[in-house]
């Protein structure tokens, strides 16, 4: 599924957070969001995914306006990895996973057995069947986020948004995670930190500063020293990893 | 056999146990007291008067008043001692979930003060005795005292955009605060020292004013309420992950946290108006539930309306047997025994708030 993103603003209370942003992802593609923090990717993002109204623009996943969509419908086909998982209460990982089938729920209606055949096909293809009658709250950093992302894919969405998926994780699981991702047959817009990761992971990149895209093209186009320091205020360099063969950045 | 199907069975047996022991308890419910009824006998008059007369052998009782004292005094309390008991675990449990705060109960949004008020402003000032106004007694007031302070509390926490759990748990503080200083500012000028002790009582909690003539609407709201709740189980579930993965999941919270809350509010105010104060009871039994069968709403709300009733059967037993002459508050008592629970599963090692 695309999503195109036209000219779109957003403002919370009296700020303008995100002006006049453009952005465009095709079906099966990869692509990622850098930018400094309090740039306005996460709040680009919660665009998409409505938990934020654009002031202006439209967004269009698939044939539909995003705005058109309900609730509902949009979570049958948009699947959103946010930053915090902060709950007071406990769940066993199966019933969090099986929280992701609760779009295509009417009001009585339980959990059948396409829905535990969903969910245990999720719990394998996440690494996670060993530990799914583990409680959530008992979970590394890094085992949350997996099983966020796991119950975002029994959602079965067509579309995923990742609000920086691998903060605070540890080299294996930033890979896993990004592995698991890139190899998803659906489109996937995600803000990134780690510029080596977004280089190697992903198809096409926008850089945004300000709450505007300063430059958009592939990683390596937008991956220059130039683009870094007027994002970052850092300089750097770049060159080409000889074992990736993809571009790669040496902070100075 | 997974683990979902191992939970499902052990809820069975949890909501089987709990019938039994629910109806053993209503037997010695009615054969307690200041007059000692032998517990076969008890349960003879029972049958005799639910099946209406038609299993009547009531040749081996031996003293015709036990069965008013049965029928007309103790039944209805215990009837009433389950209503409120299920009624004030499905309060709390509702609440905890919709303010995402294990401390929450039923009382949260200022419910106990604004009740106060209004069974003191009854007691102490009153209405002349003719307008109409005067007719309605205690309880109307307890409950639009109660109704009044959730509504400001929930006006309060809507100003300035988005109601969120922090906000309403500040309103609640504060117009506990509030309605408390104007409660005490009577009982202060009041100056009437009948009117106080009854306004004490009240405060207290008590179900010695049960009679059958009270049960319907209680029973009717309680029950209303259990039956909604149950078709809300997959709405509370998403909510207890927070706001942003409940409108990813495809679910607004914002209107059904205030749906949640007014109906909550209702409830308890309907159960303040009957039984005054009785705390402790919508706090702890969801958390011990909780702790027994994890926070899927699916086990866990059946088993604290169950657990609640059959605590809140019990509580009342004993504040009648604990003391020889005179009757204990049953507020006094769920406290005393509720406290120490509490304090025991907070210090509990690994308890999570529902693992």
């Amino acid at each position: 599924m695309n999503l195109t993103i036209d000219n779109v603003s957003v403002s919370i209370g009296s700020q303008q957070i995100v002006q006049d942003v453009s952005l465009h992802v095709r079906q099966n593609q990869f692509v990622g969001l850098i930018g400094p923090n309090g740039c306005g990717k996460s709040t680009l993002l919660k665009s998409v995914s409505k938990l934020l109204e654009p002031k202006t623009g439209v967004i269009t996943l698939g044939d539909e306006n995003v705005q058109d969509l309900s609730h509902k419908q949009l979570a049958k086909i948009l699947g959103v990895v946010g930053q915090f998982h902060e709950v007071n209460f406990d769940f066993s990982i199966r019933d969090m996973l099986l929280l992701g089938r609760s779009p295509y729920k009417g009001l009585m209606e339980r959990d059948n057995a396409l829905d535990y055949e969903i969910v245990e096909k999720v719990l394998l293809q996440m690494d996670l069947e060993k530990m799914a009658d583990r409680s959530f709250l008992s979970l590394s950093g890094g085992e949350k986020q997996r099983v966020i992302l796991g119950r975002t894919l029994v959602q079965q969405p067509k579309f995923l948004v990742l609000d920086e998926p691998t903060n605070h994780l540890d080299i294996k699981h930033q890979l896993s995670i990004l592995r698991t991702v890139a190899s998803l047959p659906i489109g996937v817009l995600a803000a990134l930190h780690d510029l080596n990761l977004a280089a190697r992971f992903t198809d096409y990149l926008y850089a945004m500063k300000d709450g505007r895209i300063i430059k958009e093209g592939r990683p390596e186009e937008v991956l220059t020293e130039a683009v870094i320091q007027e994002l970052y205020e850092v300089e750097c360099r770049t060159y080409i990893n000889p074992i990736s063969g993809k571009k790669a950045i040496e902070f100075l | 056999m997974n683990r979902i199907d191992k939970q499902r069975k052990l809820f069975y047996i949890c909501l089987l146990l709990f019938t039994v022991l629910i109806i053993f308890s209503i037997g010695i419910g009615v054969a307690v007291g200041q007059v000692a009824i032998p517990l076969k006998e008890s349960f003879q008059i029972l049958l005799e008067n639910l099946s209406g007369g038609i299993v009547n052998d009531l040749s081996g009782i031996s003293s015709n008043s036990y069965e008013s004292i049965i029928w007309q005094i103790r039944f209805p309390r215990v009837l009433l001692a389950m209503l409120t008991g299920m009624g004030l675990s499905l309060a709390g449990a509702v609440m905890q979930t919709t303010v995402q705060n294990p401390l929450a109960d039923p009382y949260i949004l200022g419910i106990s003060s604004g009740a106060s008020l209004g069974a003191t402003f009854a007691i102490l000032i009153g209405f002349g005795g003719t307008s109409i106004l005067a007719q309605f007694g205690l309880s109307f007031w307890a409950f639009l005292g109660a109704v009044t302070a959730a509504l400001l509390v929930l006006l309060l926490s809507n100003i300035h955009g988005q109601m969120n759990s922090i906000k309403l748990i500040l309103s609640g503080m504060v117009l506990n605060a509030l309605f408390t200083a104007f409660s005490n500012f009577i009982i202060y000028i009041a100056n009437d020292a009948e009117g106080i002790r009854s306004v004490t009582f009240w405060m207290m909690g008590s179900l010695a004013g049960a009679s059958w003539s009270k049960l319907p609407l209680l029973a009717t709201v309680v029950l209303v309420c259990l039956l909604f709740f149950l078709t809300q189980i997959r709405i509370l579930n998403i909510m207890l992950l927070g706001d942003e993965s409940a409108v990813t999941l495809g679910v607004n919270l914002k209107f059904y946290r205030k749906l949640y809350l007014v109906i909550t509010s209702i409830l308890t105010g309907v159960i303040v108006a009957n039984t005054g104060m009785i705390g402790f009871v919508g706090l702890i039994i969801p958390h011990i539930v909780r702790g027994i069968v994890g926070s899927n709403h699916r086990y866990f709300l059946p088993l604290s309306v169950f657990s609640g009733s059959l605590f809140m059967v019990w509580c009342d037993i004993l504040s009648r047997i604990i003391l020889p002459t005179v009757e204990l508050p049953i507020g006094i008592l769920t406290s005393l025994i509720g406290a120490p629970l509490f304090i025991y599963i907070f210090v509990k090692k690994g308890y999570e708030f529902g693992g």
